[in-house]
């Protein structure tokens, strides 16, 4: 061979070489970021971060809580009835489903529980001890890279009914109903211990809710509910401020922490003069499902359902002046192709969220359909419709704002429990931030 | 005097109304005259009483406990034809003993007010230029009578209203007598005691125009039942989710229906009052809105049956007749302002023990059982006594409750045809229910095993339907004379419904 058809050979077979290597190599393997994001550790098999895969998570049949972090990882806590556990859930949004770890399983635990994040992202929930009627809180330990349990209140049966909120400086404030003195409690955590106490029992007085507010004595002695259930608390500037449900008088309420102590107001249910003789079922049940939330404007705003009409509504509590508005969300009246509307039972667990413009979503059950309806605000009007195939089932439900204004929603879907599953997803369902008309 | 006459005044504000279970609150604020105007629907019924009810009447009327009580506190002041002056101060209250009311023979009413004598202590004194005498005596006021016809007046009055004519004034058979009851320094019978007399007819006949008059006309409108009020959709306390106490539908006494249209007294028929019935409008209720009611035919009633007899041949004392048109808009309303709306809770394991595939999830034993009104009301007469009201379509809906929240576990729709007697009870007329039947129509059941099931939903249905019509549907009437009704019987005749009415017998 010439000398030039050797080179050209040697080229080629090289060429060839490189191909064909090339060709047969695997893809190098993922390996995982140099470091994990909180409560993920790295799993080389599949190279990437994951959270704890413990619990296989069935029958969750109260309402699970959700979180958002500032990545949008999305994280649940929720009640496990079977095993009467408390479970803390990360979403995979790879695998599309949440991966659970038991954080608390002495006795009957969760069956209440409400999830909040610190401004690090830690995870924070609260919880009611059914086995000891005490209300507990858990929180993740950075330190001690585990999740540790102490007591909130344990005064008397107390604890249901809760609720959570870890403002920017990291303080953790809750409010949660005394069974035991069918009244409302507020607890606000300090450096090694929780300071309860009692935000409104029932013995309206005139410094506290203004008369015409005031559920009377007899209407109280002939309910005997008591008041502080389904209670929800934000944290208004400093001012923690709780909305709740009054059984005796049937209405919804606002309590409000100022430099004299509670203030109450009542937000609707309640009109004293259309209120005949005491009865042991108020006339009005107004508020027993309610969500708050605060706009970008500071006020603030409460979903609520009115069972005496079936309805969803919207209080706007304006800060500053602190009136009140009062608004139709969804009247459950339906058209049909032919004959009258048909009214429909809507309204029940209301879950609110209120993003940076004002946008208010209110994702809230069709008791018809026992599907998740969305409310939005179209112009004037309001607007709830479900999201088609894509529509979570209900029937409980939470909702929170996400980064990029996004809308997360997680529900249970309990109907599912009885027909066909022994498993029951917390299914989660991102709404992107509607477009403005 | 008795109280029967205040009780029936207060009767007035009930008149005739509707009472009918609701579900919805309505927001119905008194009536303004904007809706009077708006929804006004004139001579559209009439309330008639026979001249029979009169003869009955004639002499057992009785004044309530105030009304015609004429007094006097004052001193008659004469200048007698020597010049001197004579005073004379009274102190007395004058109460009436009787009252008797007939059909008069010129048409109108003639009350005829009788005042029982009355004895009082006074003291004449007589001024004869610087010389005074005084002189004590008994005065004997003797019985006096009072003889007035009302007569209906017609126009633009929004009130029934009633001219009096007195015919005859305060009148005595004698004049007022004396006596000294110390010796006199005068003689008594020297003065003018047909002068006394006469002036103190006239002051208390001054009373009987500024005061007395009114207080006849109302009493007479009381005592005689005439509809003063409007009817008027009160707010209900009922929620569609949530039932409460019902309320009622009534007249408001002070809006009256009524512009005196037709309104004469005749010895031949009785009273005739025709009058216009106006309907509140109010938003209405949620579980009806979307409802679209037929267009009803509203028309005055143009003539009512004479003779005092019933359509069976029986002596009615008062009786009603009203616009077939007017009567179905009334049940319109009713069924628009959420009435017919149901919603009783239920036992669900009593009612459905075979809820199928529905036990795992734990639904609470109480339940909702919720009927919504489709369409309108239909009433038809079956007999003398007997009606069916029908609603063609009606839909029901059954929630259980799951965790705490209600859900649906089954809905259908139907009609429900019920068969009523109209009986009489005190205060006015309410339906008993004899039979009702229900005819599912079409169903959308989604958890429930429909076949299984059926015999029990009817059963449901039916019952929520007795519940609504026995309990809720009252026709109150005003009262004549605030005696109740011993019997009662139904025509139709074209497109006018009467109703006759025997008055039950006074309790002795």
């Amino acid at each position: 061979m010439r000398r030039l058809d050797l080179i050209t050979l040697f080229l080629f077979l090289n060429l060839f070489s490189i191909l064909v290597f090339a060709c047969d190599d695997e893809a190098p393997a993922p390996v995982c970021p140099e470091s994990c994001p909180l409560l993920e550790t790295c799993e080389p098999s599949v190279g990437r971060c994951l959270a704890a895969d413990e619990v296989e998570v069935a029958w969750v049949d109260q309402r699970p809580s959700i979180a958002v972090d500032e990545e949008g990882r999305a994280f649940v806590s929720a009640y496990v009835s079977r095993t009467e556990d408390l479970v803390f859930g990360v979403y995979d949004a790879v695998e599309q489903r949440f991966r659970y770890q038991t954080v608390a399983s002495h006795g009957d635990v969760g069956s209440y529980n409400a999830l909040a994040l610190y401004p690090d992202g830690r995870p924070g929930i609260l919880y009611y001890d059914a086995s000891r009627s005490r209300l507990m809180y858990t929180w993740y330990d950075l330190e001690r890279e585990s999740w540790r349990q102490e007591v909130v209140d344990d005064t008397a049966s107390v604890g249901v009914d809760l609720d959570l909120y870890i403002d920017k400086e990291g303080r953790e404030h809750a409010s949660y109903r005394d069974i035991t003195g069918l009244a409302l409690r507020y607890a606000q955590r300090h450096p090694g211990f929780w300071q309860p106490e009692f935000v409104d029992t029932g013995s309206d007085v005139v410094r506290q809710i203004p008369e015409a507010e005031q559920c009377p004595a007899a209407q109280r002695d002939a309910a005997q509910r008591g008041v502080g259930y389904q209670s929800h608390i934000v944290v208004q500037g400093s001012t923690p401020v709780i909305s709740y449900y009054d059984a005796d008088c049937g209405a919804l309420r606002l309590a409000r922490r100022g430099a004299e102590g509670w203030t109450v107001r009542v937000l609707a249910g309640w009109e004293a003069e259309l209120e005949g003789l005491p009865r042991s079922r108020p006339r009005t049940e107004v508020g027993r499902f309610n969500d708050l939330a605060i706009d970008p404007l500071g006020n603030l705003m409460v979903a609520f359902h009115d069972a005496t009409q079936g309805e969803l509504k919207l209080a706007r509590v304006e800060s500053g002046t602190g009136v009140v508005v009062v608004e139709l969300i969804d009247d459950g009246l339906r058209t049909r192709d032919e004959g009258p509307s048909l009214k429909k039972l809507v309204g029940q667990m209301p879950a609110l969220v209120v993003d940076g413009e004002g946008t208010v979503v209110v994702a809230h059950l069709d008791a018809d359909t026992r599907k998740l309806l969305f409310a939005t605000r179209e112009n004037e009007s309001w607007r709830s419709e479900t999201l088609g195939s894509e529509a979570p089932e209900g029937f409980f439900c939470d909702a929170v704002l996400g980064p990029d204004e996004a809308r997360y929603v997680v529900s249970v879907n309990v109907v599912r429990l009885a027909n066909d599953a022994d498993v029951v997803p917390i299914e989660l369902v991102v709404l992107s931030k509607p477009s403005r008309p | 005097m008795r109280a029967r006459g205040i009780t029936a005044l207060l009767g007035v504000g009930l008149a005739m109304g509707l009472l009918m279970a609701g579900c919805e609150r309505v927001d119905v604020g008194p009536a303004s005259s904007s809706v009077y105007q708006e929804d006004a629907r004139p001579s559209t019924a009439v309330y008639g009483l026979s001249p029979a009810f009169f003869d009955s009447l004639a002499s057992t009327t009785t004044l309530p406990e105030g009304v015609g009580v004429l007094s006097w506190e004052d001193s008659i002041a004469e200048t007698l034809a020597d010049g001197s002056l004579l005073q004379l101060p009274i102190q007395a209250t004058f109460e009436p003993s009787g009252l008797s009311l007939s059909l008069g023979a010129e048409g109108g009413l003639r009350l005829e007010v009788s005042y029982r004598s009355s004895l009082l202590r006074s003291r004449v004194l007589l001024k004869r230029g610087s010389e005074t005498s005084i002189c004590p005596l008994d005065l004997d006021l003797k019985e006096r009578r009072l003889e007035l016809v009302l007569m209906p007046s017609s126009g633009l009055s929004r009130q029934p209203g009633w001219q009096t004519e007195v015919v005859e004034g305060l009148t005595s058979t004698e004049p007022v007598s004396y006596s000294e009851t110390e010796p006199c320094s005068f003689a008594l019978e020297s003065l003018d005691w047909a002068l006394i007399s006469q002036r103190i007819d006239d002051k208390l006949q001054a009373q009987v125009s500024e005061s007395f008059a009114g207080e006849l006309r109302a009493l007479v409108t009381t005592e005689l039942g005439i509809p003063l009020g409007g009817l008027a959709m009160v707010p209900l306390e009922t929620g569609f989710f949530a039932p409460r106490q019902t309320l009622l539908a009534s007249w408001l006494s002070e809006q009256p229906p009524w512009v005196g249209a037709g309104f004469e007294v005749t010895q031949n028929q009785g009273l005739r009052a025709a009058f216009d019935l106006w309907l509140a409008s109010g938003e209405a209720a949620g579980c009806a809105q979307g409802l679209s009611l037929p267009e009803r035919d509203v028309r005055p009633v143009a003539s009512v049956p004479g003779g005092g007899k019933a359509p069976s041949g029986w002596d009615y004392d008062a009786a009603y007749w009203v616009d077939d048109g007017m009567l179905h808009e009334i049940f319109d309303r009713l069924v628009l302002h959420g009435f017919l709306c149901q919603d009783q809770e239920i036992r669900l394991s009593d009612v459905l023990p075979e809820l199928v595939g529905l036990r795992e999830l734990e639904l609470e034993a109480e339940g909702r059982l919720r009927l919504q009104p489709l369409s309108s009301m239909e009433l038809t007469l079956l007999g003398p006594r007997s009606v069916e009201l029908r609603i063609p379509s009606l839909r029901g809906q059954l929630y259980g409750v799951l965790y705490g929240a209600q859900v649906l576990v089954a809905s259908w729709e139907g009609e429900l045809r019920i068969e009523a007697d109209v009986v009489v009870s005190v205060g006015g007329l309410r339906l008993s229910v004899t039979q009702s039947d229900v005819t599912l129509v079409s169903s959308e059941r989604e958890l429930l095993n429909w076949l299984e099931l059926e015999t029990s939903l009817e059963t449901i249905v039916a019952g929520s339907g007795e519940i609504f019509l026995e309990r809720g549907l009252t026709l109150a009437l005003p009262v004549p004379l605030g005696r109740g009704f011993s019997e009662v019987e139904m025509s139709r005749e074209e497109s006018v419904w009467g109703v006759y009415l025997k008055l039950a017998e006074r309790e002795p």
